[in-house]
């Protein structure tokens, strides 16, 4: 009897056992685009009266909480791109200085200089700036943050492919030489954000070591706690070179399911929750519980041809295919309507440098689509087209494609891959083995950035362009003269429209539900969100 | 005893080892390189220092000798390094196995307590009232989709009620014991839903079957009462199938744990897994697998030896 008592408790035991185990001034300058010089910061600061006057219904004090599906891996700053990732890492630490649409705005950096030639950028940094364990923060750190990129193979450090030069000038001014002119770098250089030398100095792999869990930044929170899988808890650091951040806490909770993420919302334990279909909208537009921010999220998703598959090298084949669309109705069906996402006329958004919105688009043309398959003898062949299913509303899209190709005489197979999959297929592999693919990129306002993805960069190996277009893409860059670089911007565009490289879909808005009294989400419009900390409050 | 163990430690390692080849196998058969993921965030990397990360990462040559070369570093006890995030594989493990344990300990305690009472229940009131009331319970909790189940009780039980927390482990800057079990309480119950639906079928099957032995005629006709016999007399001959389908469903918790993790946001083996399979990072997949595998082969392990204490006649026979 006292055995089986005792098979009894072991059972009980066993599992229990186991379970024992078990507001401050933002300072902000004009474009850079031309000047060789800019003037400091320190004389734009006369915008704080308006803030000023905000503040006094501001909360002192609080938490914000902000829901993200997967957790960081690491919180050294440069770990794996996510948007996860850069969304944690970024209240921590701080950029040098943000360029974007038409304006500088200054975080670490006090100033810069382009020299005459073009090929020299000082930076120098503000005085008395501080780590958050108190150390200084350097021209020496900013070197060797540099250097380290360099190591790591980060584009900061790199141009094309060439080493750009850093060295340290005094205590507070660095000066890069680039191996050529770039346009484009000012803007990649101001978003560098220097990790401190006193805590990486020495270490190998500073992305899996144990100094970056403590995550010594600049930026305005510092690290409380981190609890894989579960929370990043932040708090604020008062004696804040820019001045006191508004919420004591920013918390970022991991919740996988975005469904689980609108419980939480709706129970009042998240500040603000990222929706991306239309009844949501509708939904908490209806609601006076809550605000709706709505901005361009900056990412633009396209339909690209495959040069390497043996139907879409030919040009005709690709026109039909484009012309045999309806982009209205595709983003109406897939995406809902325009509050969700609006229709690039082509590769480059409105707010691109460079681009005067001269191009113009595609339009659907159903009888020339209709010509063209005859004529290219593409009727009752089979179309494979390939997009990204982890991405929201890829599938929805897709199939309307399939839709209103069968109605020219297009049969198309679908293939959802998950993100590495896709990846591999779109932009590793040249076997040709699809015709269709759909993507989507983050667009920065800066054009070049578009060039590894489509103008003879790493990426854009099944992009149908020719050499004389790459050829434009360097040229783009190469001139910090805005005239040129427009001019050759606007021939690319021209270029891709002509040959049916891609066909733009849509320019998704970044729209996020906030709970009433929370504000400053739409000061400003930068994805991932949010730029600047300081912006954000809850009125009293 | 000791005979069992030895034996059943013996019979896990080819197990293990057929596992880990499917595993292996299958992984790479899908479309996808983990290269690409690092490629990606690395930008500048030249075609030599990609080869040689591929030959750091183990990466290089057939699947076959990737397969080795993993089973070699296995052995020696070494799980790899994250291709994704560079951090070792045995400490982001570490980092959610407690997690997931309590949970999926949680859920079979709750398992076990719930349904061994109603299957007695079940089986002694056969064909009545309140056996047909339980059989019907039962099939909604077999047939039910757990993903449903989450969201469900999420929204009566925490947006309407406000009972209990909408996800994951703790309340922010609360690491108390009751702020976890509060955390705790939904996703266990929609984990054990469908184990409790299958024991107590099992559960009143042998008791029905139990109650008409003669040792239970002998014990009525002594004058013991029929809690007395239903609670002390066929339930420890109830006990045996239990003990077999739990060591089985060890298993399945941990898998089934994937779906609730991500529901519930708690952070475990699920949703690393989870994370890890949609970036084909190869060495923490194979982590994780091997280990729900272990836990399976540990599950069952435990289950024998529950055996020989619930049934001494298995016990008897391994001595003779």
């Amino acid at each position: 009897m006292k055995k089986r008592l005792l098979a009894l408790m072991l059972a009980a035991a066993m599992t229990l056992s186991m379970a024992a185990c078990g507001s401050s001034t933002q300072e902000t300058e004009k474009p850079a685009e031309e000047a060789k010089t800019e003037q400091p910061a320190e004389e734009k600061k006369e915008e704080s009266t308006e803030n000023k006057e905000a503040s006094a219904e501001k909360e002192d004090g609080g938490v914000f909480v902000y829901p993200l599906p997967s957790d960081a891996q690491s919180l050294f700053v440069y770990n794996e791109a996510s948007h996860e990732s850069l969304t944690m890492v970024k209240p921590i630490y701080d950029p040098l200085f943000v360029i974007d649409k038409g304006e500088v705005r200054y975080y670490l950096a006090d100033k810069y200089e382009i020299s005459e030639d073009g090929r020299n950028i000082t930076i120098q940094l503000k005085d008395g700036l501080k780590w958050h364990d108190g150390e200084k923060l350097t021209a020496e750190d900013i070197v060797f943050s540099f250097e380290t990129c360099g190591r790591i193979n980060k584009s900061y450090a790199f141009l094309d492919g060439e080493p750009v030069g850093i060295e340290q000038v005094d205590d507070l001014t660095v000066k890069l030489t680039l191996p050529r002119v770039s346009a484009s770098y000012l803007k990649t250089i101001g978003g560098f954000q220097p990790f401190p030398k006193h805590i990486y100095e020495g270490i190998e792999e500073p992305v899996s070591s144990e100094e970056s869990m403590n995550a010594i930044g600049s930026g305005p929170y510092k690290l409380e706690k981190w609890t894989k899988g579960e929370s990043l808890v932040l708090t604020r650091v008062e004696d804040y070179y820019r001045g006191k951040p508004n919420f004591e806490k920013v918390i970022f909770k991991i919740i996988p399911e975005s469904s689980a993420q609108e419980i939480a919302f709706e129970k009042g334990e998240l500040s603000v929750q990222r929706i991306t279909d239309q009844q949501k909208l509708d939904k908490y537009k209806a609601d006076d519980r809550y605000k709706v921010f709505s901005f361009p999220e900056g990412r633009e998703n396209y339909l690209q041809f495959n040069a390497n598959s043996e139907l879409t090298k030919d040009v005709n084949v690709r026109k039909a295919i484009t012309l045999a669309l309806n982009v209205e109705e595709i983003v109406a069906g897939a995406f809902g309507s325009s509050d969700i996402a609006t229709i690039p006329e082509t590769l480059f958004l409105p707010n691109v440098v460079g681009n005067d919105n001269s191009v113009q688009g595609y339009r659907q043309d159903l009888e020339t689509a209709k010509k063209l398959v005859e004529e290219t003898g593409l009727s009752g062949k089979t179309i494979r087209l390939i997009y990204n299913s982890s991405r929201d509303n890829m599938e929805s899209t897709a199939l309307i494609i399939q839709q209103q190709l069968q109605e020219v005489g297009l049969n198309v197979s679908l293939e959802g891959l998950e993100t590495s999959g896709f990846f591999n297929k779109f932009f590793y592999t040249a076997e040709g083995d699809w015709e269709i693919g759909l993507n989507g990129f983050p667009v920065t306002g800066e054009p070049n950035s578009h060039k590894g993805m489509f103008g003879g960069g790493g990426l854009s190996q099944n992009v149908p362009i020719t050499d004389e277009v790459k050829e434009l893409w360097i040229k783009g860059d190469s001139t910090n003269d805005i005239t040129e670089r427009t001019k050759y911007y606007t021939q690319i565009q021209q270029e891709y429209v002509d040959n049916y490289v891609m066909l733009p879909l849509t320019s998704t808005n970044f729209i996020l539900v906030a709970q009433k009294g929370y504000e400053g989400f739409d000061e400003i419009h930068v994805v991932p969100a949010f730029e600047d900390y300081l912006k954000l409050y809850k009125t009293k | 005893m000791k005979d069992i163990l030895l034996k059943r430690l013996l019979e896990s390692i080819p197990v293990l080892f057929l596992v880990s080849v499917f595993c292996f196998a299958i992984i790479h058969a899908a479309p996808g390189d983990p290269m690409d993921m690092y490629i990606i965030n690395n930008d500048n990397m030249t075609e030599e220092q990609i080869e040689e990360l591929r030959e750091d990462l183990g990466l290089n040559g057939t699947v076959v000798e990737q397969y080795f070369s993993w089973l070699k570093n296995i052995i020696k006890g070494e799980f790899g390094i994250s291709v994704v995030n560079k951090q070792p594989v045995i400490r982001l493990i570490g980092d959610r196995l407690p997690n997931t344990i309590l949970l999926m300990a949680t859920s079979m305690v709750l398992s076990l307590v719930i349904s061994i009472p109603l299957g007695l229940i079940a089986g002694y009131h056969k064909n009545k009232f309140i056996d047909n009331l339980i059989g019907f319970t039962c099939y909604i909790g077999i047939s039910i989709p757990t993903f449903w189940l989450g969201f469900m009780l999420l929204i009566v039980f925490s947006l309407r009620l406000a009972w209990f927390p909408s996800g994951g482990m703790h309340s922010i800057g609360n690491e108390s014991l009751g702020d976890t079990l509060l955390h705790l309480v939904l996703p266990s119950v929609v984990l054990s839903l469908n184990n409790i639906a299958v024991y107590i079928r099992y559960i009143r099957s042998n008791t029905i079957s139990q109650l008409e032995e003669d040792y239970v005629l002998t014990a009525k006709s002594k004058g013991d009462n029929s809690k007395k016999i239903l609670f002390y007399e066929v339930l420890k001959n109830c006990l045996l199938p239990v003990i077999t389908i739990a060591g089985m469903n060890f298993g399945t918790i941990v898998t089934g744990s994937f779906v609730v993790e991500s529901v519930f946001g708690w952070p475990g083996m699920g949703t690393l897994a989870l994370s890890a399979i949609g970036t084909r990072d190869y060495p923490l997949v194979m982590g994780c697998t091997m280990l729900s595998c272990l836990i399976l082969v540990i599950g069952n392990i435990m289950a024998d030896i529950l055996y020989g204490f619930a049934d001494p006649r298995i016990k008897q026979g391994v001595k003779k």
